[in-house]
């Protein structure tokens, strides 16, 4: 017996050792959590809690920038916009995970999960194009990509209806939207439900959008708009 | 405030809900590990890909079942089973199958399921049985089974033999003579999901009346079985079974699925944005006229670039063109290394650049070339079909093993690598002891002379084990080229490979090995290989010669008298359909044997693999010994499908090899054509979704 639980701690201990990477990462990290001494020192940056943000603040990066909450989470992350590209803008963590909005629309996130790889939206998505709310259609078509085999990947389409709800003002760092709450629930392919903070105007302020079928929902707050 | 707008929203939600689609209970597996009821088959199958490794036992047998979902609508059973006492007292059957169903149409509104099945599929040994069954949901929670059997589905209360007499068992002889001949019988029963979660009830009339089983006191009090089937997790389940009036059985089943990981694919940093450049953008190309300048970007590229886990060996800049020679040692798909390079170069590289030549590098050759145009990656980005579009305008090309007049060529050589590794080795056919196992600690060396020439080492040492173990003195007619393997000592350190490697290139579609030394663990030689295959092109020929001597017993260095010149001439075919891999080898064995292998594998693209292969050689049945013939099996499992870690290693579990000698190869350890497998166009093509992320 004692043979037998030698052999599995080899197991354990040697799991694939080698010059170029060191002992491998699940034991690594099982060690981390025993031996929280031999842990990596925090940095400054862990180690001191975030400053609170302030509308002071924000305008003083004068950047793009949301804050998204993905399902249950406690606290949001602030991603700041690094491109643009033909209308897709492109925010980055500090970690370098990454969301894509069309506007207000999901298109594409990175390194949070189950990739979503790219959206198609329908010319009068209004998620997608700045719509004045009286204006929004009953109903638009969306094709969303994820990974799949070969270049086409998966799609899964679905057509999705509005519903304006009641007025709902909401503060998100110190300024105060007169939004109304709209749902929208889509079916086909997929079948969910995503909630919207959007001014007369048609500005969404802040979003609760379904991102794959195996991802929870992100919830975004737009801090500072693009334009 | 902001808690109150989420009650609001929560509120405003739970209001407007949509009801769930109504979802009937999966299907489970029966006491063979197969899906079905208890003993008997049902006409449901698991999703597309769906493995499950099931270990099985009752009074009458015990054993271990590999189940693949080998298309949608094809079920692949390997069933290796000890049936006890089947031959008299103490004298067990080793019984291994191959089972297959197929579904011909699934259940859709008042139509059920039906499946045509195979057990022992093209042998009519003691297993060999085949049937029709149907299957119908009743409402969420019940669904019944209902099904006619033939062969030993067919000797309980028979209605008749429609189609014949059926011949007497013989495992020994391959053919197809015996399907649904003799009695017909017929078995049905149900499956309750309860309300416990996870938990289900089956209940059956069984058409098999075991009258093969010799056991002592064997009887069948009632042809009606009982079990429960219980889902611990997604990927653990346990059966336990109460049959024939008198006995009980179990089941233990590790379960998973390539297109479900048990851990986010991507979860992590991800990919740089990419850069467009602007209109007013300084296009100049005067920088690429000076050589130390071309000489510092391509060494911060490289030094940048290992920090994303791509090694760059070697660069050439042009006032618009940048060939690179690349190694992806992270992301299990290329396509992923090609994209994230490809978005690094668009924000470090000058303007002017507008080609990117980018040439994969494995086992230090050069595959495929990928020609990206900077323009297309800027107007495609985040776009809707921004996936087919860069695969439409991407050009895959034969790679030059070298870039002339390269800017940059990695200066790492010689070096010294390493890596130690567990190992568990199975064998499910060896001879007395059903099942043999053996823990050992493996380790490599390598000391790398250049890019093309290596010696490599392997050791190994058991730890625990009992492979070879009793093993009987092999009586086998044939050179003992297989046979013999518990003769050699394994009770020290083992020496299973030292050899110097010469990799190269004859052109850029044509790659070539010669290896030297000790090639392993029972053979000592040369072993020289060419392999055509230009990277357009899904399938390739290739050429093995290997002039070889058997190795001595208590020696880790000597050899024996025996010397052979084996070799094979191998086809291989990516079929492009569902991931399915063809191989041929055609040649001369180890015993000096003619025959052919014939491989068959499905791979997915994030790194799953089940492969299988059947040797048919001039060597009769009745002196190939066990088995018949060799014939194999093995699941590879990327291990980034079950931690949150990007990582390129895999683990094989193999089963196969009778150690018949009989179609036995040389194993050698670095052959081509697993070298270039993943950088060919059709497998690029197969991943490039990954090109994005």
């Amino acid at each position: 017996m004692t043979r037998l639980f030698t052999a599995f701690g080899a197991l354990v201990i040697l799991g694939a050792c080698s010059s170029a990477g060191g002992v491998n990462p699940v034991f690594r990290a099982v060690w981390d959590r025993v031996s929280p001494g031999q842990a990596e020192p925090e940095t400054a940056q862990t180690a001191t809690a975030a400053p609170a943000l302030t509308r002071a603040r924000i305008d003083e990066l004068n950047i793009a920038m949301i804050r998204v909450k993905v399902g249950a989470a406690a606290s949001g992350s602030i991603l700041t916009a690094r491109t643009l590209n033909g209308g897709y803008a492109t925010y980055s963590s500090s970690n370098q995970q990454t969301i894509t909005l069309f506007n207000a629309l999901v298109t594409a996130h990175r390194g949070i999960g189950f990739d979503l790889l790219a959206v198609a939206h329908a010319p009068n998505d209004p998620l997608a194009v700045r719509t004045p709310l009286d204006d929004w259609p009953s109903a638009v078509r969306r094709d969303y990509r994820l990974s799949g085999t070969g270049p086409d990947g998966t799609v899964l389409s679905v057509n999705c209806a509005f519903r304006i709800g009641p007025p709902f003002p909401i503060t998100q760092v110190e300024i105060t939207y007169e939004t109304r709450i709209v749902q929208e629930s889509c079916t086909g392919d997929a079948t969910f439900q995503n909630l919207h903070m959007v001014e007369k105007d048609g500005h969404v302020w802040r979003t609760a959008q379904w991102v794959g079928p195996q991802m929870d929902q992100f919830e975004i707050e737009i801090l500072e708009p693009l334009d | 405030m902001r808690r109150a707008i989420q009650l609001v929203t929560i509120g405003f939600l739970a209001a407007t809900s949509v009801p769930a689609a109504a979802v009937t209970f999966g299907p489970s597996l029966n006491i063979n590990g197969t899906v079905g009821l208890v003993d008997m088959p049902s006409a449901l199958t698991f999703p597309d890909g769906q493995t499950s490794w099931s270990f099985t036992g009752s009074d009458t047998m015990s054993g271990t079942v590999l189940s693949f979902q080998l298309l949608p609508n094809v079920e692949a059973v390997i069933r290796m089973q000890n049936l006890r006492d089947w031959n008299g007292p103490g004298d067990n059957q080793a019984e291994r199958s191959l089972d297959l169903k197929f579904v011909l149409f699934q259940e859709q509104g008042w139509r059920p399921a039906l499946a045509l099945g195979f057990t022992d599929f093209g042998a009519n040994g003691p297993l060999a049985s085949e049937y029709i069954v149907a299957t119908k949901s009743l409402g969420e929670n019940f669904r019944v089974t209902a099904g006619l059997g033939w062969g030993r589905l067919g000797t309980h209360n028979p209605i008749g033999a429609p189609f014949g007499t059926r011949a007497p068992q013989n495992s020994n002889t391959p053919g197809i003579d015996h399907f649904f001949a003799g009695d017909m019988a017929f078995f049905g029963g149900f499956e309750w999901d309860t309300p416990i979660n996870g938990l289900t009830f089956k209940a059956e009339y069984s058409s098999d009346a075991y009258i093969g089983e010799q056991l002592a006191g064997f009887s069948v009090d009632s042809p009606f079985n009982f079990g429960v089937d219980y889902r611990i997790s997604r990927n653990l389940n346990l059966g336990a079974y109460y049959m024939r009036g008198n006995a009980f059985g179990f089941r233990v089943t590790l379960t998973g699925n390539p297109n479900t990981p048990i851990t986010p694919p991507d979860f992590g940093t991800g990919p740089l944005p990419v850069r467009a450049r602007t209109t007013d953008s300084n296009m100049a190309t005067a920088w690429a006229g000076n050589a130390p300048v071309r000489g510092q970007m391509a060494n911060l590229l490289a030094t940048s670039l290992a920090e994303i886990g791509i090694t760059i060996h070697e660069v050439r800049m042009r006032g618009d063109t940048i060939d690179l020679q690349i190694q992806n040692n992270r992301y299990v798909q290329e396509p992923k290394a090609i994209g994230r390079l490809a978005r690094a170069l668009t924000v470090a590289l000058p303007p002017s650049v507008e080609n990117f030549r980018i040439s994969l590098v494995n086992g230090g050759l050069a595959t495929t070339t990928v020609v990206l145009r900077r323009s297309d990656i800027e107007a495609q980005v985040e776009r809707p079909d921004a996936g087919p579009q860069s695969y439409a305008t991407t050009q895959f090309l034969d790679a030059p093993n070298h870039i002339d007049d390269a800017d940059f060529v990695r200066d790492s050589f010689p070096n010294f690598s390493w890596s130690l590794n567990p190992q568990l080795d199975v064998n499910l056919f060896g001879g007395s002891a059903f099942t043999q196992a053996d823990v050992i600690l493996r380790g490599n060396a390598s000391y790398r002379i250049n890019r093309a020439l290596a010696f490599n080492l392997a050791v190994s040492q058991r730890l625990i084990g009992n492979i070879g173990k009793g093993a009987d003195p092999s009586m086998s007619p044939l050179p003992h080229v297989r046979s013999d393997a518990a003769l050699y000592d394994s009770s020290g350190p083992v020496l299973n490979r030292l050899t110097a490697d010469y990799l190269f290139k004859l052109n850029p579609s044509t790659y070539g090995r010669v290896s030297a030394g000790y090639l392993e663990r029972h053979f000592a030689g040369v072993s020289a290989e060419v392999l055509w295959q230009p990277t357009a092109q899904n399938w390739g020929i290739g050429v093995e010669l290997n002039y070889v001597r058997q190795r001595a017993f208590d020696n880790m260095f000597d050899l024996q008298d025996y010397e052979t010149l084996s070799g094979h001439v191998s086809l291989y075919w990516d079929t492009g359909w569902n991931g399915f891999e063809a191989q041929v080898d055609v040649g001369r064995y180890l015993a000096g044997d003619w025959g052919a292998t014939f491989s068959l594998s499905r791979r997915f693209n994030n790194g799953w693999e089940v492969s299988g292969y059947i040797t048919l050689t001039d060597v009769s049945f009745d002196d190939f010994g066990n088995g018949n013939f060799d014939k194999g099996i093995a699941l590879t499992i990327p291990l980034d499908w079950t931690l949150p870690y990007e990582s390129r290693s895999r683990t094989t579990i193999g089963l196969g090899g009778y150690g018949s000698d009989g179609g036995a190869r040389a194993s050698i350890s670095n052959r081509l054509y697993p070298i270039i497998r993943d950088y060919n166009q059709q497998d690029l093509h197969d991943s490039w979704g990954a090109y994005w992320q």
